[in-house]
């Protein structure tokens, strides 16, 4: 005696006849129900109504073990759903119901965080650009202004006060840009205002990221900080993914134009991805930065698998023990290597 | 106005130049590609350089089994755009479409809705058991997969096909292996395939429609 489910209904078969069987309701969200069900390894009804008194039978998928069937790898003859009077375009309809439901759940954490580091990068080519251009624009007027202040508080000054005359404690006497009339000081006040609106989004979107590392991958926020994390997390597709890759991948992340220009062309490897962007790497020593790298990628992964799996809080040891290694290789490669000269062709 | 005649593979039309399906949802453009309208019927344009099966047919596939009435499980369905002329070919068939990621799946279910004979599924490639229980054994299996494994992957459906059905495999030297050439990398595909007992009945590359990526159609040879 077989079990067999196929996406319309239950039946008992033996010897190629269908002994008994239960078909699913001809509803679309009925059968939605019960495929969801079946995927996700757990049994409908209409299976345990039918197994309820027999003793001993035999499947052909391993799902159906979990009630006590006997897996087979026996080829059957599988019913078909127009003998049953149910035909495929119910099966569509109820796919697409399925399909929706995945989809809704489909949404994690992970990819809000994603999608914030994507978005804070584009308000930093955002503000370079606009930035770039409100110089330009007042080194009409003012050209000096930039030897006093530079970054997000020269577009404050701009923004808050217009011409150089309104600008508190500027020496201006002497200045080689032009007067600026009413008209055009209002509209370069209106700029340089945006500008200042686009560093704050890009400061509230990190503060965004940093709550929400801190509930995902507190872990991995705190060994590598919460905006390398969520960048390794963004490329590498997710935290589950990120959690299942090898720490020589995770060094490399980021840096896969450098990486496929080694395999193809063999040009040097690259030694690090976004890691980079963390202090340890950027402000060791260029030749400590290998060392450094591979070290400081292995812990992260332990950190990433540890939020994904045990979501135990680890990171504090994994610390400590990546400062000693850190140690380790300053002392151990504390002059920079001697480089022989290039021979001439 | 363009002469819209038949290409030569059935469901296949032509204006001498670009290739043409019948929409079957007349009016809907799926990825922003020509509808154009001859002697009462709606054509819609199918491009070569989205769609790797129309990059095959004008490099000159030969073997093209596609009935009105064809069944295709079609793998690495993507957003739908090929699915979609595959689509209009089987308009009374069906064709299975199978994807993973739910970016590019979110645009096929709603592509779906509006196409009776498309059914989603959203699974991996890679266990055609978990997804076996909704597909009938098919006529035609097609694939488009960038894994590193994609023989494998069309290997193992090819349980899904009916005895002496055809299978298309879009092969991407690239994902196999970057650092070879990839007509190395093709010729492992096709030699693979043959050792588990297909026959290969032809095999195409896409230049210039695609770079690094060739056609392969075979039949099975198995007798189960």
């Amino acid at each position: 005696m077989y079990l067999v489910t196929t996406w319309f209904g239950s039946f008992l078969i033996k010897d190629d006849e269908i002994v008994e069987k239960k078909l699913f309701p001809a509803d679309k969200e009925e059968i939605a129900q019960r495929l969801i069900r079946v995927e996700d390894w757990k049994m409908v009804r209409e299976e345990n109504e039918l197994v309820k008194n027999l003793e001993e039978f035999f499947v052909l998928e391993k799902r159906l073990e979990r009630i006590g069937g006997t897996y087979s790898q026996e080829e059957l003859e599988q019913p078909k759903p127009e003998d049953h009077g149910f035909n495929k375009s119910l099966l569509r309809d109820a796919m697409i119901e399925v399909a929706k439901k995945r989809l809704r759940k489909a949404v994690g954490t992970d990819d809000h965080v994603s999608q914030a580091v994507h978005a804070i990068d584009d308000l930093i080519r955002t503000s370079n650009l606009l930035s770039e251009r409100l110089h330009a624009w007042y080194n009409l007027h003012f050209p000096e202004l930039e030897k006093f202040v530079s970054g997000a508080k020269y577009a404050k000054l701009i923004a808050e006060h217009g011409d150089r005359e309104s600008i508190p404690s500027v020496e201006f006497e002497g200045s080689v840009g032009a007067e600026l009339a009413e008209e055009d000081r209002e509209t370069i006040m209106h700029f340089a205002q945006l500008l200042t609106e686009v560093d704050s989004e890009k400061r509230k979107l990190e503060e965004y990221i940093e709550a929400n590392m801190k509930d995902l991958a507190s872990n991995l926020s705190h060994l590598a900080g919460p905006l390398i994390g969520a960048r390794l997390i963004s490329l590498a597709g997710g935290l589950d993914e990120l959690a299942k890759m090898p720490s020589s991948t995770i060094q490399l992340l980021g840096a896969e134009k450098a990486l496929f220009r080694h395999i193809k062309e063999g040009t040097k490897p690259p030694k690090h991805g976004v890691i980079f962007q963390h202090p340890y790497l950027h402000k060791a020593p260029y030749w400590q930065r290998g060392n450094i790298a591979r070290t400081f990628a292995g812990k992260i992964a332990i950190a990433a698998r540890a939020d994904h799996y045990s979501k135990e809080f680890i990171a504090d040891g994994l610390k400590i023990d990546l400062e000693k290694a850190f140690k380790e290789i300053r002392k151990k490669h504390k002059d920079p290597p001697v480089r022989l000269k290039k021979r001439r062709k | 106005m363009v002469e819209i005649t038949p290409h030569g593979l059935p469901g296949v039309y032509t204006d001498g130049r670009t290739i043409y399906t019948v929409n079957l949802v007349p009016g809907q453009s799926v990825y922003g590609e020509k509808l154009e309208p001859h002697l009462d019927i709606q054509y819609r344009a199918w491009n070569p350089k989205r769609s790797k099966l129309a990059a095959f047919i004008l490099k000159g596939c030969k073997t093209f089994p596609f009935k009105e009435d064809s069944t295709v499980l079609y793998l690495g369905a993507a957003t739908g755009t090929t699915a979609s002329h595959i689509s209009d070919l089987v308009s009374s068939g069906t064709v299975y479409c199978v994807e993973i990621s739910p970016p590019p799946f979110r645009k096929l279910v709603a592509l779906c809705e509006t196409r009776p004979n498309m059914i989603p599924i959203m699974a991996d490639a890679h266990s055609p058991e978990t997804y076996e229980h909704l597909v009938d054994t098919v006529d035609i299996v097609y694939m488009d997969i960038a894994q590193r494994h994609q023989a494998d992957i069309f290997l193992k459906n090819l349980r899904l096909l009916k005895n002496g059905g055809t299978a298309y495999l879009m092969v991407k030297a690239r994902s196999i292996d970057v650092s070879k050439d990839p007509r190395v990398v093709y010729d492992s595909v096709k030699k693979e395939l043959r050792e588990a007992g297909l026959k290969v009945l032809e095999s195409s590359e896409l230049d210039p429609f695609e770079k690094d990526h060739m056609a392969v159609v075979s039949i099975s040879n198995r007798q189960s």
